[in-house]
C-alpha cells in the first residue's frame, strides 16, 4: 500500500486531535477515524471501513502514529476483514500502545524536560522575561520536533508491518531510549536540587523550608497519601519551620 | 476577562484534548500569561511551583485526574490583577499563598471535568461517525466544531469561574480595593511569616521530582550527584 506525502501529512496532522472526541464508549475510536479521514473518504466501501476505524482503541496520542499506519494498512489489505476481527486487533493493540507510551513519554521524557525547563529558569532568576520565553520556546520546540519526528517515522513503520505491528514493542531503540532517559532523568532531579539550594544563597531558615517541604512529600509517598494532603502538609510544615528558624 | 477565558480554553484544550504540545504545562502557560500581562514574576511563580507539584498528575487512559494545569493558570491570572505590595515591591506573600490555595482547590474540583466531558462526548461521537460513514461533510464539520466548542467552553469557564472566585475571596481579605494590593499593615504583619512558601513548595515540587524521575535504586547515585552538583556550584 503507498500512501502519498500529503495523504500521510494530513493524517499526522489530524491526529493532533486524536483525543477530541475521548469518551467512555470507544475512547479514541471516533478519533482514529477523524485522522483517518483522509483515507476513508477516498474508500469504495467507506462505511464498513468507518465502523472498524472507529471501534473502540485507546493508546498514548503519539504513540497512536503507529496503530494508525497499521489500520490504514489493514483496512487497504485485508477488505474482507471483518468488524469483530479489527476490533479484537485493536483491543489488544491498545496494551502495547498505551504502556509504552505512558511511560516513555508522559512518565519520563515529558518531566524530563519541564524539570529541565524549571531548573533552567530558576538558575537564570535575574534574567529579562524575554530571556525566560526563549528558554521556553527551545523547549516547547525540542518536545514537539521530537515527537513529531517519532510519529512520522511511527506511522510509516505502522503502515509496512500492519498486523505484525505488535512486533515494534520488542525494538531495540525503546530499550535505548529508555535507558538515556534513565540517565538524564537522574542528571536532571539532581541539578533541580542544586539550583534550587544555589537560588536560596544557602540561607539557613530557606533550606530548613526546601527540606522540610521535600521530605514530607518523599514520606506522603511511602503513606500513600493524596498529592493535594501532602502538598498542604508541605506547605504547612515548611511555613512553620521557616518562621521558627527566623526567630530563633 | 476575556484574556482568562482564553487561557483557559488554550490550556484545556492542550492538556488533553489536542496536540499535547506543552503550551498547557503550567511552567509555559503561567508563564505565557504572566508574560502578556506584564507580571512575568507572578508567571514563574506559580509555573515553576504547580509544574514541579503536579509532575506525577498524569492524564492516563479512563482515570480521574486533578486539573493542575487549569488550577496552576486560574492561581497566575488571579494572583496577576492584584498589584505588587506597596512596601516591597513584589506580590505580596499573602496574595501569592491565597492565589496558590485557590488553585489548589480548583485542581481538586476539576477532577470532575474529564468525566463530564467524556459522558458528553459519547453522543457527539457516536455522530460524528454515522456523519462519516454516510459521508456528510457538512454534518462531520458540525460535529467536529461542537466536540471542540464544548472543550473549549468546559476550559475557559472553569477559569471564569476560578477567576470570579478568586475575586471573591481576595476582596473578602483585603477589603474592596484588593487590586490596589494589600496594604503596608498587612503586608508588614504576614510577609515575615509566609515568606517560607517559596523554598517549602520549591523543596516539595523538587521531592515530586525525584519520585517522578528516579527509581529507588538509583536514589543513591541521585544524591551523589546532586552533592557534586552542589559542591561545585559552592566553590564556583
Amino acid at each position: 500500500m503507498v500512501i502519498s506525502r500529503i495523504v500521510k501529512c494530513r493524517i499526522l496532522c489530524r491526529s493532533c486531535a486524536l483525543q477530541l472526541f475521548l469518551n467512555y464508549k470507544t475512547m479514541q475510536g471516533a478519533g482514529y477515524a477523524n485522522a483517518l479521514l483522509p483515507l476513508l473518504k477516498k474508500s469504495s466501501s467507506r462505511e464498513s471501513d468507518t465502523a472498524k476505524a472507529a471501534s473502540f482503541i485507546n493508546g498514548h496520542p503519539v504513540f497512536s502514529s503507529i496503530a494508525l499506519g497499521a489500520i490504514a494498512k489493514r483496512l487497504h489489505d485485508e477488505p474482507q476483514l471483518s468488524h469483530d476481527e479489527m476490533a479484537e486487533w485493536k483491543r489488544e493493540l491498545s496494551t502495547p500502545l498505551g504502556a509504552i507510551g505512558d511511560t516513555l513519554i508522559w512518565e519520563k521524557f515529558k518531566p524530563l524536560l519541564v524539570v529541565i525547563a524549571a531548573t533552567l529558569l530558576l538558575s537564570m532568576r535575574n534574567a529579562t522575561a524575554t530571556t525566560w520565553m526563549v528558554v521556553l520556546l527551545s523547549i516547547w520546540g525540542l518536545y514537539n520536533l521530537s515527537l513529531h519526528f517519532f510519529r512520522s517515522w511511527g506511522f510509516d513503520r505502522g503502515s509496512e508491518l500492519g498486523s505484525r505491528v505488535m512486533e515494534l514493542a520488542l525494538h531495540p531503540g525503546l530499550t535505548a531510549a529508555r535507558r538515556a532517559l534513565r540517565a538524564l532523568a537522574l542528571v536532571a532531579a539532581a541539578g533541580l536540587v542544586s539550583v534550587s539550594i544555589v537560588s536560596m544563597d544557602f540561607a539557613v531558615s530557606n533550606l530548613i523550608a526546601f527540606g522540610a517541604g521535600f521530605l514530607i512529600i518523599i514520606v506522603s509517598r511511602k503513606l500513600r497519601l493524596g498529592a493535594f494532603t501532602a502538598i498542604f502538609l508541605a506547605l504547612a510544615a515548611g511555613l512553620l519551620l521557616h518562621y521558627l528558624a527566623l526567630t530563633t | 476577562m476575556w484574556l482568562a477565558a482564553l487561557a483557559g480554553a488554550v490550556v484545556h484544550l492542550d492538556t488533553s484534548v489536542i496536540g499535547q504540545t506543552l503550551i498547557g504545562q503550567p511552567i509555559i502557560a503561567c508563564t505565557l500569561y504572566g508574560w502578556i500581562a506584564g507580571r512575568p514574576e507572578v508567571g514563574l511563580f506559580f509555573g515553576i511551583l504547580f509544574e514541579l507539584l503536579w509532575l506525577a498528575n498524569l492524564q492516563i487512559g479512563a482515570a480521574k485526574f486533578a486539573e493542575g494545569n487549569l488550577g496552576a493558570i486560574i492561581a497566575t491570572i488571579t494572583a496577576c490583577e492584584v498589584a505588587p505590595s506597596g512596601v516591597t515591591g513584589e506580590p505580596a506573600w499573602i496574595v501569592l499563598l491565597l492565589c496558590f490555595a485557590l488553585g489548589m482547590i480548583f485542581a481538586q474540583i476539576g477532577r470532575e471535568i474529564s468525566p463530564f466531558t467524556r459522558r458528553v462526548m459519547i453522543g457527539i461521537a457516536d455522530r460524528f461517525v454515522l456523519a462519516c460513514a454516510e459521508g456528510r461533510e457538512m454534518s462531520l464539520r458540525g460535529w467536529t466544531l461542537a466536540a471542540f466548542g464544548l472543550h473549549a467552553a468546559v476550559g475557559a469557564g472553569f477559569v471564569v469561574i476560578g477567576l470570579l472566585a478568586g475575586r471573591a475571596m481576595l476582596r473578602l481579605y483585603f477589603g474592596e480595593f484588593y487590586a490596589l494590593g494589600p496594604g503596608d499593615a498587612i503586608v508588614n504583619s504576614t510577609d515575615n511569616v509566609l515568606s517560607g512558601m517559596w523554598p517549602a513548595l520549591l523543596g516539595a515540587g523538587a521531592g515530586a521530582a525525584l519520585l517522578q524521575l528516579v527509581s529507588k535504586r538509583d536514589w543513591m547515585k541521585w544524591a551523589l550527584v546532586a552533592a557534586v552538583f552542589t559542591g561545585g556550584a559552592l566553590i564556583w
